[in-house]
């Protein structure tokens, strides 16, 4: 093996590792936005109910904390991550109906 | 300079540019969580506002768009546009308001961005009221005092169903003797229990026919001392009474009733007042004075004695359900409980209600005063150094083509549905793809600029077909063609890494570069539609109008790469063409002339 290849094939394994990091954590990103998007969107069909006053179906609960308290409507969201060690944690968002 | 050293400036070069495409994807995520936050901010500034005037209808309409602001500024955002749609003075029946939300984030190469993002939510009012069970119907006094009063109350209950006695006002007691004494009451003067004809001319005062003021009682049966039943006199020659079962409260000509008692209770003082055509119309066509008004003050304009006409027709056809009544003449049940509320005043209470409902947006143009068409602010860029030109420049690019479709966004509301005409599409564009994997490098190099031809007709047929609106919205098949779409973007995006940073000579890296940049401009618009893209069992996914420029602008760089990568051999391939025409054209033309040479001369 030429000094060249050897060279080329560690730069071709380093960024496939790269790569293959940068996707578990993209996978992991998306993942996190897409329990805020879905705390967000609970949240503001919630406060539209509650500012109709209307109930909240059960519906709307499913796979959502929803908590509606002091003028606002809280909605948090449970989501896991792969990378980083961080486990599961509560992604929420926050609707204020005065 | 060896090849060693070319490699590592590239390899840097990239990530530099991949950490910036990861900082911009994130700008772009808050804008799009800024929008729904945005939008949910709209929605209930809407509905708060729509409250306020559903809880008093009279409410200014300063005090409906202080309510909006705060509703807004509570969730971080700020009013744009405040509209209320009315159907005349007092009659407010939709509020509509614009939101705009603004995220602020520092992107390498654009500076320091303040970009917001506007929506629009409409709420409607819808109102109603039910008048007491078991009583006479709640009557605003206006004012008016003693005789007045009673008048007033009495004329309210016109249309109102006779029921004859009881021996108490809980029981009801809607016949002439209950008419009246609810009539008094209002007034402030209680006779003591439920008083029959025969207790209230005991009550008051006799007094001739020649003496009769407004307010003051009329009997039949006077003579034997207790008179069998009784009427209000209001003036102008007209007695207000309940007749007999079957019948309602209603005016009659004095002179027509058979009356042979009169008598006061109260003082006549102030009670005669000039009748106007208001008064005339209630009369002609029996029905409350005080709710013609209420329609009249309402609905300006209106001619009295049609109003009339038309309440007393509402009236015969629902007797004893003034609301209904109303309802049906009006055609328009919440301005029926306006009136009702208006004609009834407070003591309607809790009978009175609105109710508010978010609405689909008209697809009219928006407020006048909205801001759907401002462009996206930006706030003065740092001091510091702008970062590179080109990643500038084509963000400027991508900013000028969200700022389009923002403000068409704004314009109309609309999807384009792909759905399986994307599938067929997306199946004919694999087709396409099998073509560059065959060995033959003419096919290959012809598939590869076909594909690419194809992706950008497409994208510009989609946006043509309305999802520049708001974007597009893919869903079953669809959806999984566009998941292999993403595939090829990110395969085509990894390949331009790979080559630029193998690549030997300089122009195979800046092709390498641009590959990369085209697959990751079309893998970073697809991926705007959230990870409904990837995850298994999601219904469908939509990509935002930015996603779409971003689609663009990677469609455009990835066929632009083609076109340059095949331009030889496309070249060739037109040479050939040329001369194969030129050929075939040559032995036509040579056939045609001998064909015409050959055919006999009319001359």
């Amino acid at each position: 093996m030429t000094r060249q290849a050897g060279q080329a094939t560690i730069e071709l394994v380093v960024g496939a590792t790269l790569l293959a990091a940068l996707a578990l954590g993209g996978v992991d990103v998306l993942r996190v936005l897409r329990a805020h998007d879905a705390a967000e969107r609970a949240a503001g069909r919630a406060a539209v109910l509650v500012a109709e006053r209307r109930p909240i179906p059960d519906s709307l609960r499913r796979g959502v904390q929803l908590r509606v308290h002091g003028g606002a409507v809280r909605a948090a969201v449970r989501t896991c991550v792969l990378t980083a060690q961080i486990g599961c944690f509560d992604v929420g968002a926050v609707v204020h109906v005065p | 300079m060896s090849e060693r050293g070319q490699v590592a400036p590239v390899a840097v070069a990239a990530l530099v540019l991949l950490a910036m495409g990861i900082v911009l994807l994130g700008h772009l995520a808050a804008i799009r969580s800024g929008g729904a936050r945005g939008q949910a901010a709209a929605d209930v500034a809407a509905l708060t506002a729509a409250r306020a005037a559903a809880d008093d209808p009279d409410a200014p309409a300063s005090e409906l768009r202080a309510a909006a602001n705060a509703a807004a500024e509570s969730n971080g955002d700020t009013l744009r546009a405040f509209r209320i749609e009315s159907r005349g003075p007092g009659l407010p029946v939709a509020i509509d308001v614009t939101v705009a939300a603004t995220t602020r984030g520092d992107v390498p190469g654009l500076g320091q961005r303040a970009d917001v993002t506007v929506a629009r939510a409409r709420a409607g009012i819808a109102y109603s009221a039910q008048l007491p069970d078991g009583t006479f119907r709640p009557v605003d006094l206006s004012g008016a005092t003693g005789a007045a009063a009673a008048i007033r109350a009495a004329e309210a209950q016109i249309g109102w169903p006779y029921v004859w006695g009881g021996e108490s006002r809980a029981e009801g007691g809607f016949d002439c003797s209950g008419l009246v004494d609810f009539a008094l009451s209002a007034a402030g003067f209680h006779p003591p229990g439920r008083p029959t004809a025969a207790d209230l001319w005991r009550l008051a005062t006799p007094e001739p026919a020649s003496a009769l003021a407004p307010g003051d009682l009329v009997f039949m049966g006077s003579a034997s001392g207790a008179p069998f039943h009784v009427g209000m006199y209001v003036g102008e020659g007209t007695v207000i009474a309940a007749p007999h079962t079957g019948a309602v409260v209603r005016y009659e000509p004095l002179e027509a009733g058979g009356w042979d008692g009169f008598g006061r209770i109260l003082p006549a003082a102030g009670a005669e007042r000039p009748t106007g055509p208001v008064d005339r119309a209630a009369r002609r066509h029996q029905v409350p004075v005080n709710v013609l008004e209420a329609v009249l003050e309402l609905v300006p304009g209106r001619e009295p004695d049609r109003t009339a006409a038309a309440i007393g027709s509402g009236q015969r056809r629902h007797p004893g359900d003034l609301a209904a009544a109303l309802a049906d003449a009006l055609g328009d049940s919440s301005l029926a409980a306006l009136v009702l509320r208006r004609a009834s005043g407070p003591a309607l209470g809790d009978g009175f209600r609105g109710d508010v409902k978010l609405l689909r947006l008209d697809p009219g143009p928006a407020p006048a005063t909205a801001a759907v068409a401002v462009p996206l602010l930006r706030e003065p860029a740092g001091q510091g150094p702008s970062g590179i030109r080109a990643a500038g420049a084509a963000g400027a690019a991508i900013d000028e083509g969200d700022r389009l479709l923002e403000r068409l966004s704004g314009s109309d509301a609309g999807r384009s549905p792909l759905g399986g005409f994307a599938a067929v599409r997306h199946l004919s564009r694999l087709g396409l793809n099998a073509l560059t994997l065959l060995p033959n490098r003419t096919l290959g190099a012809i598939g590869s600029v076909a594909g690419t031809a194809w992706d950008a007709v497409a994208v510009a047929v989609d946006l043509a077909a309305g999802g520049y609106r708001e974007g597009f919205a893919f869903s079953g098949f669809g959806l999984w063609a566009a998941r292999l779409t993403l595939a090829g973007s990110l395969l085509a995006a990894a390949g331009g890494l790979f080559t630029a940073i193998t690549a030997r000579s300089r122009r195979d890296r800046i092709v390498g570069g641009l590959q990369l940049a085209g697959g990751g401009l079309q893998a970073a618009g697809l991926a705007t539609a959230g990870t409904d893209l990837i995850v298994l069992g999601a219904a469908g996914m939509e990509v935002p109008p930015v996603g779409v420029a971003l689609i663009l602008a990677g469609t455009a760089i990835t066929a632009g790469v083609a076109a340059y990568q095949a331009w030889p051999t496309l070249r060739r391939i037109g040479s050939r063409a040329k001369s194969w025409l030129s050929d075939r054209g040559s032995a036509a033309w040579h056939g045609a002339r001998s064909l015409v040479g050959s055919l006999p001369s009319p001359w």
